[in-house]
């Protein structure tokens, strides 16, 4: 036999009488775990490979088999699911596989984390709490009891079992950064920041954590450290999203110290003003090259407070200050694509130069 | 010996007991796998259908086919019969039809008259074939292993089609009274198979479903008929009997 058989049964079309008595109620756990065993029998002795996976959404059982000896195992197939990121396709097999053997470390604390992942964090920490009764030292399986708790906000719970899981292993990068989420969503920032420096050590590549640090240093006022850690992720790179943060954040920084010279910043005008004269020899496609060009040497990082440090532009001779060039990109956007946001608001300047160009 | 061979012989056993030739041809509608429309008396040849998907067994359903339509040629006349619809079978099925299909997203109603032709039709066919189609390939199975492989594949695709009539989905879509005989049938035919390959799984789905005591009533009533094509209608019979199909099935003589 070398074909893949499957059939597809529903709940109310098990005949209840091969489950033997007292018969379960269709749909209890009794019933799940009954029919489970009953195909597990059928299959003793086979050669092949088989999977029963019973979707309690659909209340149906799938029965798959074949003698196909690199077809995969349920486990394994379960996993290939989670690793697709199809967690809807894997629970069920999961919830299957648990029936089957309910103390089996590996199926509970794959299906937590499936629960875990698809937000119902209710059933993620009633399964994982399972696995640490039948394995206590499960650092993973305690991590992901703690985010199961602290999705839901019993945060002292969370940390408990945090805690107790980098007991276990003090090194753990992610013990250590689900533990410095615990005590950041506490306000114990204090705290936090040991802990985030550690998971650094231990994950020095780890922008999340270093925007994590730059915002709890922030949250104390340390702005320099935490100036640094942003451009330290801006540099490192990752996450597209978390380099955004990043660069947010420096932004935001750099803007409260230009606004801090005043609510209207008259140097910002002058430049914008020469900006939209020199705009007037220009064709609006070399406008729009120059904004390309500008806002690709923004990306890199402009130092709009200090008028010292200045910079190239390749299609415009001399050298530019960091204030200049974000007005110069400011005014050309402005040119073609009003709405766009190039990290700072100089539309009250940009209003004044316009009506005195 | 050689599969094509074997093959080969099967058609020449047909154009010997008939005096006319078996066209062999692919043919993308054919029902079922294949099948051989026997000539009649004003029909210059038999014509054996197949579809080209079923190609690489081709042997195996030469050799089923040629092994049906002789069993019809070489029947003695007086034993010669047909199944027929009762009066009432179409107005019965479509009826089931009409009441399974009210308030049923999956059946839209302008193909209920349609599915009750078909499932109507589909019990009858197999009720003439399922019960002798055993006693055939048990006979292909014992007396040419060198068809065994075809066998073993174009059977076990068919076990995967047969299953499929378990399924919710096809709940959805037939009566019960429609899907129970045809499970019945499908059972007896995975039972009499996962004894003959030695596979009792293939006959686990219908065990699951309820299907094992009418499997083996239906079996029982094989070893207890004669295995001559004399007793062919006997055979039938008692299965309609046995499945409640008699209400829209009977047979009468050619």
């Amino acid at each position: 036999m070398s074909q893949e058989f499957s059939f597809q049964l529903s709940f109310d079309d098990f005949e209840l009488s091969l489950l033997g008595e007292p018969q379960p109620v269709v749909d209890s756990e009794e019933f799940r775990t009954k029919v489970s065993e009953f195909f597990v029998r059928q299959f003793i002795g086979f050669g092949g490979a088989a999977r029963v996976v019973l979707n309690d959404q659909k209340r149906e059982i799938k029965v798959v088999w074949t003698t196909n000896s690199d077809w995969g195992t349920p486990k394994e197939k379960a996993l290939k699911l989670l690793n697709d990121g199809q967690i809807e396709n894997a629970l069920p097999i999961l919830w299957t596989l648990f029936h089957r053997d309910p103390s089996d470390a590996g199926t509970l604390f794959r299906l937590g984390l499936a629960y875990n992942e698809l937000g119902q964090f209710s059933k993620a920490a009633e399964i994982l709490q399972r696995l640490i009764d039948v394995e206590p030292d499960h650092v993973h399986g305690l991590t992901g009891l703690g985010v199961a708790e602290l999705a839901v906000g019993n945060l002292l719970i969370a940390e408990e079992w945090l805690r107790k899981a980098l007991s276990i292993d003090s090194d753990d990068r992610w013990v250590l950064r689900n533990l410095s989420a615990c005590l950041l969503k506490q306000n114990r920032v204090e705290d936090a920041i040991p802990i985030i420096q550690k998971c650094l050590t231990i994950a020095p590549d780890d922008i999340a954590m270093m925007v994590g640090l730059g915002e709890a240093l922030d949250a104390l006022g340390r702005t320099t450290e935490a100036e640094q850690q942003y451009r330290a992720a801006i540099r490192t790179g990752g996450p597209e999203h978390v380099v955004d943060v990043a660069k947010e954040r420096l932004t935001e920084k750099s803007e409260a110290t230009f606004r801090s010279g005043g609510p209207l910043r008259l140097d910002a005008v002058q430049y914008i003003q020469d900006a939209l004269n020199r705009f007037k020899g220009m064709t609006d496609q070399e406008i729009q090259s120059l904004a390309l060009e500008l806002a690709m040497l923004g990306n890199q990082g402009l130092d709009i407070n200090n008028s010292t440090k200045k910079y190239e532009i390749n299609s415009l001779a001399g050298e530019f200050s960091g204030l200049n060039v974000i007005s110069l990109m400011y005014a050309a956007f402005q040119q073609f694509a009003p709405g766009e946001d190039v990290g700072i608001d100089l539309s009250k300047e940009y209003e004044i130069a316009k009506s005195q160009s | 010996m050689d599969p094509n061979t074997t093959k080969n012989e099967f058609l020449k056993k047909v154009e010997d007991a008939s005096g006319k030739p078996v066209i062999v041809t692919s043919d993308p509608n054919c029902s079922g796998h294949a099948v051989i429309k026997v000539a009649k008396a004003d029909q210059p040849a038999h014509v054996l259908l197949y579809k080209p998907q079923h190609e690489s067994v081709l042997p195996y359903l030469v050799a089923y086919q040629c092994s049906l339509a002789l069993r019809v040629i070489q029947a003695a006349p007086e034993t010669q019969y047909d199944l027929v619809n009762q009066p009432d079978m179409e107005s019965e099925v479509l009826s089931l039809m009409e009441n399974h299909a009210k308030g049923n997203s999956s059946i839209p109603p302008h193909v209920v008259s349609q599915l009750a032709i078909q499932f109507g039709h589909g019990l009858g066919w197999q009720l003439r074939s399922m019960p002798i189609a055993m006693r055939l390939d048990q006979g292909i199975h014992e007396e040419h292993p060198e068809l065994r492989e075809f066998q073993q594949k174009s059977v076990e695709s068919q076990l995967q089609e047969n299953m499929h009539a378990l399924s919710p989905q096809a709940k959805q879509i037939a009566p019960e009274d429609i899907v129970r005989p045809n499970a019945s049938m499908n059972a007896a035919f995975a039972k009499f198979w996962a004894e003959i390959m030695k596979s009792p799984i293939v006959f686990a789905p219908y065990v699951a479903a309820g299907y094992s005591p009418v499997a083996s009533e239906l079996l029982s009533i094989n070893t207890a008929t004669p295995e001559s094509s004399d007793h062919d209608r006997e055979l039938v019979v008692a299965w309609a009997k046995l499945l409640g199909l008699d209400r829209w099935f009977k047979t009468k003589n050619r």
